[in-house]
């Protein structure tokens, strides 16, 4: 395999406040090749989309990247400066946001909005960027696109609004696009249509995708590989169909159990008992501990003293001192190691 | 979009009603006789009966009111108690030089009020932010009337024989006339063409510029100087917070951030993104300070000696010159109106949210 297009390693996010300084995310390792889809999955607060945007560079002021790299095609981003990086943005590398309503801005127009993209990143003219801007309308399947360049935001639907984000992020044909809980505002039947123009536009262009979500049906749906998040660290990554064939990590096996499936009858879905810890209030040990049902069971001392290490095999990694870093079959392993234990 | 502004004209048609109607009932509920009102307890009945008859006041109130209309329309304010001279001819003569010292002020508090909004701002929480602050701070908190004192003091007295030296006072020095356009041009002028002329060639900066008469011009503007800066502290400073304060709300929008992720450097951020956004709660600021220079104008005028619309207006109420406070008050109540106008109808421009379908 060539080396990653994207690739983060080790990367520390902490944010100032008046204790000092809080981590909110800790040694987070990503690697994203061409045409690939890599999912970012976890509860809010996990630290999923503040990761997303630290690649950016669009950390808001109190958020300061202590650590790591997040290399795109041989070069480090947290190195550049402020202009080469806008020359990146837009460019090689896109993000499109959660809310389409408010990311985009009510005094522009849609038509305008685009057009700026080309005129920043092609230096094209305004007319040019504007007939551009058509084409790409187009593109993200909005009907009647000579019309909708001189709509305001306000007069656009929720999944009007995320296509145009779209038409802009992807105007420059970016090899990396960001997305960050892309669906998540939007209702069931539009969610469908925008992940398929995602999936349809990155075929076309060959865009590798970084998409962040908390909902496993869109991860089923659009990965390749799955990194699943928990307070600040990627507690386990695998290939997408490994990960909902067997999930090792007690984490992401919880989050599995508390999806309902159809055509499974489910007496009662799980709950995951509590919620993230926040920031000031890590526990020691591994982060999960406090909620985990096989620690409950199991009650191994070093999962409350020892943070245990992201152990890898064979393209995937689970961070859990309770699963064998060689066992790759799932949870009845788990279940009769805890019997014979 | 025009036909929005031309409804929202319209609008303001019932809205003058209004405020002709209230003046005009003010007046004439008054307690007691308005002619004792008017020219005091020590009238005798025969001087009444002739006032009452010559001010009309001797007819029923609604036809009083029509009257009163009808010669406001004509421009005819009626005549002042206390100079026997139409209102009119006061208000040609006074309204400009306030009108000049008003939209002065205003341009000048908005340019630094927004610059300096922007400046800390962009630098939140720097000391050039805190100094910002600081400054603005002091300049709501100062008396208009003190700062006048002690600008005219400074610039007026203590750099006297400096090239800092200022007037302290008045509108022209000694021997400097201010030639009205229309004369300087030769036109012939007679009725209400002459007055709305006299009107004009009295703001002397606007006139001097007009007929480039530099002298003049620089002569006025100098006067205007003091005038103008303790006049628009005030305005500027509660300008600069609400820029500041709007703009970094934006600052953390949702499409602030949108656009830096597509790549636009930080310079064009501010000025294509987040300005446009951030300057719609100040056009409103704006129109309110407007009533704060017109309140200002008094206690300026006093302290520089300038003879404009806000001191004639406190002199006409302690000396009852109804006619006087009447049409000030009308004056006054319509230039509001004009300004929420103006500042309507540059929202609806600036935010196409709440522009008419």
């Amino acid at each position: 395999m060539s080396s990653p297009l994207l690739q983060v390693s080790d990367l520390d996010i902490a944010f100032t406040s008046p204790e000092g300084p809080l981590r909110a995310v800790q040694g987070f390792s990503l690697d994203l090749a061409r045409a690939e889809t890599v999912c970012i999955v976890g509860e809010s607060g996990c630290g999923k989309s503040i990761t997303s945007l630290a690649m950016m560079g669009l950390l808001p002021k109190a958020g300061r990247v202590t650590g790591g790299s997040v290399r795109f095609d041989g070069t480090d981003l947290l190195g550049l400066s402020p202009r080469t990086l806008s020359g990146l943005r837009g460019n090689r590398i896109s993000m499109i946001f959660q809310d389409p309503s408010s990311a985009l801005n009510p005094v522009h127009t849609v038509g305008r909005q685009i057009a700026e993209v080309f005129m920043l990143h092609q230096g094209l003219a305004r007319r040019a960027a504007e007939a551009a801007a058509v084409e790409v309308l187009a593109a993200v399947g909005i009907p009647d696109p000579k019309r909708r360049m001189k709509a305001w935001p306000h007069e656009l639907s929720g999944g009007m609004a995320q296509r145009v984000m779209i038409a802009m992020a992807l105007a420059c044909r970016p090899e990396v696009l960001i997305a960050d809980e892309p669906t998540t505002a939007l209702d069931v039947t539009i969610q469908a249509q925008i992940l398929d123009l995602m999936r349809d536009l990155q075929k076309e262009t060959g865009t590798a995708i970084l998409l962040i979500t908390h909902d496993l049906g869109v991860v089923a749906e659009m990965a390749d590989r799955v990194a699943v998040m928990y307070a600040g660290q990627v507690v386990e990554t695998a290939e997408v169909g490994a990960l909902f064939r067997s999930p090792r990590h007690p984490y992401t096996r919880a989050l599995m159990r508390s999806v309902p499936v159809i055509g499974r009858r489910t007496a009662q879905l799980e709950v995951i008992e509590g919620r993230v810890p926040p920031l000031e209030r890590r526990p020691p040990g591994c982060l999960f501990h406090p909620r985990c049902s096989a620690y409950r069971e199991v009650r191994d001392p070093r999962c409350t003293t020892e943070a245990p290490p992201l152990s890898s095999t064979a393209g995937s990694s689970c961070r859990c001192w309770l699963v064998d870093p060689e066992d790759l079959r799932g949870p009845e392993d788990l279940r009769g190691k805890e019997t014979t234990a | 979009m025009l036909s929005y502004a031309l409804k929202r004209i319209l609008i303001s048609v019932p809205v003058i009603f209004g405020i002709l109607l209230v003046t005009f009932s003010l007046s004439r509920l008054i307690p007691g006789d308005p002619c004792k009102a008017m020219l005091g307890e020590k009238a005798t009945e025969a001087t009444c009966q002739a006032f009452n008859h010559a001010q009309g006041y001797d007819q029923p109130i609604p036809l009083q009111f029509a009257f009163y209309v009808g010669k406001i329309l004509q421009g005819d304010f009626g005549t002042s108690v206390r100079f026997s001279r139409p209102v009119t001819q006061i208000i040609i003569e006074r309204l400009p030089l306030t009108a000049e010292l008003a939209l002065l002020a205003l341009i000048v508090a908005t340019i630094t009020g927004v610059g300096l909004g922007i400046l800390a701002a962009r630098r939140h929480n720097s000391s050039v932010d805190i100094g910002t602050m600081i400054l603005a701070n002091t300049g709501i908190s100062m008396p208009v009337f003190w700062l006048g004192l002690m600008l005219a003091y400074v610039f007026g007295v203590w750099a006297r024989g400096t090239p800092f030296w200022l007037p302290p006072s008045g509108r022209l020095s000694a021997g400097v006339v201010s030639v009205p356009f229309y004369q300087a041009w030769g036109w012939q002028l007679s009725g209400g063409w002459a007055q709305v002329a006299t009107f004009f060639s009295n703001f002397y900066i606007f006139n001097a510029l007009v007929t480039g008469n530099w002298p003049v011009f620089w002569d006025a503007l100098r006067h205007m100087i003091l005038p103008v800066l303790t006049l628009s502290t005030i305005p500027m400073s509660v300008i600069a917070r609400m820029t500041r304060s709007s703009l970094l709300d934006v600052l953390g929008r949702d499409y602030v951030r949108t656009a830096r992720a597509k790549g636009v450097p930080d310079s064009r951020l501010v000025r294509r993104h987040a300005l446009g956004n951030a300057l719609l709660p100040v056009i409103t600021i704006l129109g309110l300070q407007m009533g704060a220079l017109l309140g200002g104008a008094v206690l300026t005028e006093t302290v520089f000696g300038l003879s404009g619309v806000g001191r004639m207006l406190v002199d006409a109420i302690f000396s009852r010159d109804f006619p006087v406070v009447q049409a000030f008050t009308v004056l006054i109540a319509v230039i509001y109106v004009v300004i929420n106008l103006i500042v309507d109808l540059s929202y609806s421009y600036l935010d196409p949210r709440i522009r008419p379908q």
